[in-house]
């Protein structure tokens, strides 16, 4: 059966995020950062194998390509207490360690460069599992590397291994601070493309938001980059919780992801969190009600993806899954679903069958936390197309003053035209019309315009 | 004359009296010089004379397990005949010594006197005479007589209530004798079969009956009649596994000899005593060795010796030694089976396994057998299938040895017994080996029960398997349309596939989470908050029909209704399998009519499901209903899917 996961991290971002996520695994699997079985750990009947392999008895590796063009995040990372983890044949950087100057061409060209000694990484890695499931990648749409070279990679898994599934964790830029990198909206839209045509599943991680929840909700004036990836950590860690940890119900990828997905294009999910905390915080330990976990994720200011509300548009739910951590009382959840009907606190698709689909999984024994439950919730939310018209009319923007066009015209790729661009922007805009039709009863029967 | 009567009475006849056979009765011959008065005394006195003829006929034909009577021998009859003879009859005996000595001291005594001296017997005699002419009309033995004597000693006649109770005494020292043994030791001291505790014989199981007899439920399915077969008949099958260690005899109330005046509840209770201490008695595999009444016997022995010396019989009395045996008993067996035991982490396992707890073991198991099981199995199959679970065992790094008990099992169509052409799938059950103690927990009733649930949950996590499969084909193959013919036959088959796996997935995720994650944790709460080794083992019964009913297993309508939804999304994966990015016109064709079948089912689910909440009766009805409807899609398009 498939289920092993092969995770990649592109980027500065990506690897950071991705550093991050394997520090919480560890912990959850009670694996020393050295990569060494704790002792208190070998009876646990947790699932390693799914993220990590086994060298020998005691050692587990994670099953994670690091790649980055420039050097600065991965040297921090083998100069931390977590050098030992990785295998050191899995982490590549490039040589000249210039990285791609936050261009979206730049990182696509040299990943296209790169192919082969990426991919043999990737390939080796992929046939020393006896059960691949599907990759998961991590990176962030706005820089270059992450973007741009994640982008190839995304186009090539598919070629290389069209049978397996691609997640992704995407990081989404933050809109409401003026970002250094000025072709951001170039590279958000040319990655979006690529999210949308060769993912499978893409949960979007909106700086926007992971910026104003840390500042209202975790209090913290001036978030730092490890505050905010802690948040993303979190986030992923507990949706590969029903992958990791022996359950009834959503054992691998694709009993995770498909009841979320209804139809092939539909696959950007947000992402909500409850309780969170920091390390620091002292949480008041509480007596929490299914109930409660479920009515807090439904609430926007615990979603991960910020969206303005939009009127025009009468956006609803497609699909909900919500993982429940801890020490719950089962019954309750059929009572909570029973009141979140009643008082219509999720309104769904008009145009198919919907509902809120509840796991429960246990807590990691080797963590000490001082909420007895916690909840993540994978929604499939029409409104997250507010973030690619956000992205499309900023694209806009720049592309009406033709500003920055040059460093793009000197790769390859843009060097006959800007035909690259125009796809993008009338994929994105498919995407952005499939999500605003999907909140129409006419969904399904509706006429679109076929790929010319 | 006198003397003579006097003998007359003792049952020696001759002379001037003669026994008639035909109407049993002593009389006076006739003679010249009796006056008729006289003569109608005489015969009025000799009645006694031939209730006491009757008397001993009877005991000599019953006494010291004559089998040549009607009735079989028996130890209460001999009890009560010994009883009879040496009691009551002997009492009558020692009053006509009495009399003799009067005459004999004075021959004036008249014959009035004589009837006055006797007439006690005159009330008694005719009572005692119906009893036994009952109990022999009747056939009656063993507990049996109890019954009949506690019958006839409401009378408000003081003497016959006296003999009565005399009788009841008697009846009652062999009862407690034989429950006495039975309680503290667990043995059953019963050569005649007359006590109302028994063992059941072992009748070998019909477990693989449910699937064929019912055609018409398919897989799995087993109907509330089949249940109550199961329920009525406490057999023991897992006998048929060779281990004598396991062995675990089943005892239960004989029906025929159960004592009217004892409640029932207090004989389950007293079946339910013996029973364990038997169990802990035969045991050879305790290291040490545990009695489970340990110091106590003496105890409850003086307490039923004291109970049996008792000159009334109070059931307040026996009531109140019986739960305080049992207490012991319970807590006892709550120390060994829950506590030594480790029960729950039994019946987690069990829940991993019978449940699909494991899901990651099942998905893994689905995938690597199909190929063995999809087709009707062979005798080969039962191996070949253990090999691949414990393959996919190894492969999950779950631990080996507390899987050891379970193995799979096909059964196999025989020559005169084809499974008619059930795949491999249809016929697969978990056999489960209880360690000592837990098979008091887990019996064979329990581990079928189990295994019914096993069926229905692994049909529903096989087509939801399939599913998903078929939406990984979607997503990755048909991601883009390149014509408009090719668009409205994507749009078909994604609309059906999602339609069925909506209902599929929330299908699987009522069972799992509302009805399985529910009903254990009420159960474990039970369990945790007991000491009461019996409420325990009701909490597990209570769990296992609670899932029955929940799972839809006893409503016929709804489990037929689900399984014919499964078959058509199984007949669907396998057509979308095949399928191009261009359906055929007859692939076409099939989907449709696949379509319609679908939405036909649905809409006869969603009327069952609606019909039954107004009635309020099967709430976890609505409960599934909520969740496939949650967004009223199901209503408004026409109370139907697909």
């Amino acid at each position: 059966m498939p289920r092993d996961i092969i995770t990649l991290q592109v980027g500065q971002c990506g690897n950071q995020v991705g550093m991050e996520f394997w520090k919480q695994l560890c912990a959850e699997h009670g694996i020393n950062p050295e990569g060494i079985l704790e002792d208190f750990a070998t009876e646990g009947i947790d699932r390693k194998d799914v993220f990590f392999y086994q060298a020998d008895d005691e050692h587990y590796i994670p099953r994670a390509v690091l790649l980055d063009l420039e050097p600065r995040v991965i040297n921090s990372i083998m100069n931390s207490a977590y050098s030992n983890l990785f295998n050191p044949e899995n982490i590549y950087m490039s040589k000249h360690g210039g990285g791609a100057g936050n261009s979206w061409a730049s990182g696509y060209t040299q990943g296209e460069r790169l192919y082969e000694e990426v991919f043999d990484i990737i390939d080796r890695e992929a046939e020393g599992s006896d059960s691949l499931e599907g990759f998961l990648l991590c990176h962030s749409i706005a820089g270059g590397t992450g973007s741009g070279m994640g982008s190839y990679i995304l186009e090539k898994l598919n070629d290389r291994f069209p049978k397996k599934l691609i997640q992704t964790y995407s990081v989404f830029p933050n809109q409401d601070e003026i970002s250094d990198v000025v072709v951001q909206p170039y590279n958000s839209l040319l990655t979006l493309k690529r999210l949308t045509q060769n993912a499978d599943c893409v949960n979007v991680l909106d700086n926007t938001a992971l910026h104003r929840i840390a500042v209202e909700r975790l209090h913290i004036e001036n978030p730092t980059f490890q505050q905010i990836n802690h948040l993303v950590s979190t986030v992923m860690s507990a949706s590969t919780t029903t992958l990791r940890v022996p359950g009834y119900m959503n054992n691998d990828l694709i009993g995770l992801i498909s009841s979320l997905i209804p139809t092939p294009r539909l696959h950007f999910l947000m992402t909500g969190y409850t309780p969170l905390t920091t390390d620091s915080q002292v949480a008041n330990v509480r007596k929490t009600t299914v109930l409660d976990v479920m009515r807090r994720l439904l609430q926007p200011k615990n979603m991960m993806v910020s969206t303005p509300i939009n009127r025009q548009a009468n956006h609803c739910y497609i699909s909900i899954l919500n993982i429940i951590q801890g020490e719950v009382d089962p019954t309750q959840v059929h009572k909570s679903l029973q009141r979140i009907r009643e008082r219509k606190l999720a309104q769904f698709i008009p145009w198919g069958p919907a509902s809120i689909q509840v796991a429960l999984s246990r807590k990691s024994p080797y963590i000490q936390s001082s909420h007895r439950v916690s909840g993540l919730m994978l929604a499939n939310h029409t409104s997250i197309n507010t973030l690619f018209s956000r992205t499309l009319s900023s694209y806009d923007k720049l592309r009406k003053r033709g500003a920055f066009l040059d460093q793009f015209r000197k790769e390859a790729i843009f060097s006959d035209n800007l035909d690259e661009f125009d796809d993008a922007r009338n994929v994105v805009q498919m995407l952005v019309d499939e999500y605003n039709a999907a909140t129409r009863p006419d969904y399904q029967t509706r006429k679109v315009a076929t790929k010319k | 004359m006198l003397h003579e009567l006097i003998l007359a009475l003792n049952g020696h006849v001759g002379g001037l009296f003669s026994f008639d056979e035909s109407s049993k009765l002593v009389k006076v011959n006739s003679v010249a010089f009796l006056h008729p008065g006289e003569k109608s005394l005489l015969n009025r006195i000799c009645e006694h004379a031939g209730y006491y003829k009757q008397f001993q006929q009877f005991i000599e034909c019953h006494i010291n397990f004559n089998d040549q009577s009607e009735i079989p021998p028996g130890l209460y009859m001999n009890a009560l005949c010994y009883c009879l003879r040496d009691d009551i009859l002997s009492e009558y005996e020692n009053s006509l010594v009495l009399l003799e000595q009067e005459i004999l001291l004075n021959s004036d005594i008249k014959l009035t006197y004589i009837q006055y001296k006797l007439q006690d017997y005159a009330l008694l005699f005719p009572a005692l005479l119906q009893f036994l002419q009952n109990l022999e009309s009747r056939k009656l033995r063993g507990c049996q007589l109890l019954g009949l004597v506690e019958k006839h000693s409401s009378t408000g006649i003081p003497t016959v209530q006296v003999a009565m109770n005399r009788l009841r005494f008697s009846l009652h020292q062999v009862m407690y004798k034989q429950l006495s043994s039975w309680l503290l030791q667990g043995t059953l001291m019963d050569p005649y079969s007359e006590f109302f505790v028994h063992k059941v014989k072992k009748i070998k199981s019909l477990t693989a009956t449910p699937v064929n007899q019912d055609n018409e439920i398919g897989i799995g399915g087993i109907t509330g009649e089949q249940l109550q077969q199961i329920q009525g008949r406490k057999v023991d099958s897992e006998l048929k596994d060779d281990s004598s260690s396991t062995y675990f005899e089943q005892f239960s109330l004989r029906g025929e000899m159960l004592p009217p005046y004892l409640p029932i509840r207090l004989l389950h209770k007293i079946v339910f005593i013996g029973e364990s201490v038997d169990m802990f008695e035969d045991n050879e595999n305790i290291n040490t060795k545990k009695s489970i009444l340990k110091d106590r016997v003496m105890e409850f022995s003086k307490e039923l010796y004291s109970l049996s010396q008792a000159p009334t019989f109070l059931l307040i009395d026996m009531e109140n030694v019986i739960d305080s045996i049992r207490a012991c008993v319970t807590e006892r067996l709550w120390e060994f089976v829950v506590k030594e035991s480790r029960l729950q982490d039994h019946l987690h396992r069990l829940k991993d396994i019978f449940l699909l707890g494991r899901g990651d073991l099942f998905q893994a198991l689905i995938e690597a057998a199909d190929v063995l099981l999809c087709c009707p199995p062979s005798p080969m199959t039962t191996h070949d299938a253990n090999r691949v679970f414990h393959q996919v065992i190894r492969s999950l790094d779950m631990n080996d040895d507390s899987l050891q008990q379970f193995r799979l099992s096909v059964e196999a169509g025989t020559k005169d017994n084809p499974v008619a052409k059930a795949s491999g799938w249809a016929v697969l059950s978990v056999q489960y080996k209880a360690e000592w103690p837990l098979q008091v927990f887990f019996t064979s009733v329990a581990i079928d029960r189990y295994n019914s649930i096993f069926k229905f949950l692994l049909a529903v996590r096989r087509v939801q398997v399939a599913l998903h499969k078929a939406w990984k084909r979607q997503m990755t193959k048909w991601s883009w349309a390149n014509s408009e013919q090719d668009q409205s036959d994507q749009l078909l088959l994604s609309q059906i596939r999602n339609h069925m796996q909506f209902l599929v997935d929330n299908l699987l995720t009522y069972l799992q989470v509302d009805v399985i994650e529910s009903q254990f944790h009420e159960m474990l709460e039970k369990i945790n908050s007991s000491k009461d080794f019996e409420i325990i083992r009701s909490a597990h019964e209570t769990f296992q029909t609670n899932l029955l009913a929940q799972c839809f297993l006893l409503n016929v309508p709804v489990n037929h209704c689900l399984m014919c939804i499964l078959e058509s999304c199984t007949s669907f994966c396998t057509l979308f399998e095949s399928a191009s990015n261009r359906l055929t016109v007859d692939q076409l064709e099939h989907c449709q009519a696949l379509q319609a079948m679908f939405k036909k089912q649905t809409l006869l689910l969603f009327k069952i499901l609606t019909s039954t909440k107004t009635h309020q009766r099967n709430p976890y009805l609505v409960q599934l209903l909520l969740r496939i409807d949650f967004n009223k899609y199901f209503t408004s398009a026409g109370q139907q899917l697909g």
